[in-house]
């Protein structure tokens, strides 16, 4: 039911997916659970001050403000596939945005985004991997922290996207109840979170990497 | 959009991928299109250009065609005779 969802939007919503069930459990109910290197195979993501948070994190960055859209590690060679976002404990004036890219591909042009190529902003294992904004397997990158454009070319480009995004009307989705799930297409679409007040600090997402889907 | 082969998340391509090499070329074309064509630097660039295609056409047999005597098989492929290394540069056996 929730693949049709998938195919014709790029994420698909599940209210109170068996909210008695562990997220590794419900998210192998949902399809091939990816193991992330450098990352457990579920994360409990919520909002954190700025001084809180690691600072190579998206809250290390932008604290308790609206985070931008994104694609989960874009600057990875293969993202992972898809993204569940599983509530265990929601806050009602938090909302997860989403957009699905392919209003981006349509405004910027897919040729744009495949000429575009762009690095990781750190190396990785001693080198910086040339990668493209949207991969001959139709798989769409974006992050404006983590990547940046490798050539003048690609800062075009890059320029183009943003412009993009900042007048870009995302859908918000508001996980409030337990078992609440949102599953997203990493490869199409991107997300990013609306900004949290401190009494939204006791919100709780927990979040699995999907390979496939059943 | 096309239906997405399904793959394992993946941090960095071996940078003798097929992937990572064209990239690689497609960056050395914008390189030598910022050049005029009449700029010597264009020539050079453009040989990078067809030589990372090359490679990348060996890699996606396996990259391990890339490993033993390159140069001889990359110039096999374009069809050229592979540069003989200068005597005093020679090693000689013992």
């Amino acid at each position: 039911m929730f693949l049709s969802g998938l195919a014709s939007s790029g994420f698909s919503l599940i209210r109170g997916f068996d909210p008695q069930a562990a997220s590794m459990d419900a998210a192998r109910r949902l399809g091939d659970v990816d193991s992330v290197e450098g990352l457990g195979p579920v994360q409990t993501l919520t909002p954190q001050a700025l001084h809180e948070a690691s600072p190579n994190t998206y809250s290390g960055n932008f604290g308790r403000s609206s985070f931008p859209l994104h694609t989960d590690l874009a600057h990875w060679a293969r993202p992972p596939r898809y993204v569940a976002l599983r509530c265990i404990h929601g806050a009602p004036h938090v909302a997860t945005l989403v957009l699905d890219g392919q209003a981006l591909v349509a405004s910027v042009g897919a040729d744009a985004l495949r000429a575009a190529l762009v690095q990781p902003r750190r190396p990785m294992r001693n080198g910086k991997q040339l990668l493209r904004l949207l991969e001959p397997c139709d798989l769409l990158r974006w992050d404006s922290l983590y990547i940046h454009p490798a050539s003048k070319m690609a800062a075009s480009v890059c320029e183009r996207v943003r412009v993009f995004l900042t007048c870009a009307q995302p859908l918000e989705i508001t996980l409030l109840e337990p078992g609440d799930t949102l599953i997203i297409d990493n490869w199409r679409c991107l997300h990013g979170r609306s900004s949290a007040t401190e009494d939204a600090g006791t919100r709780r997402i927990e979040r699995v990497h999907l390979k496939e889907l059943r | 959009m096309t239906t997405k082969e399904t793959t394992t998340a993946k941090k960095v391509n071996h940078p003798w991928s097929a992937d990572a090499l064209l990239a690689k070329a497609q960056r050395y074309a914008e390189d030598m299109l910022s050049h005029s064509p009449e700029d010597w630097q264009f020539g050079l660039v453009s040989t990078f250009v067809l030589e990372f295609p090359a490679r990348a056409a060996l890699a996606n047999i396996s990259p391990t065609l890339l490993r033993t005597r390159t140069t001889r098989i990359i110039s096999t492929s374009l069809s050229v005779a592979p540069p003989q290394p200068l005597s005093s540069f020679r090693v000689q056996s013992t």
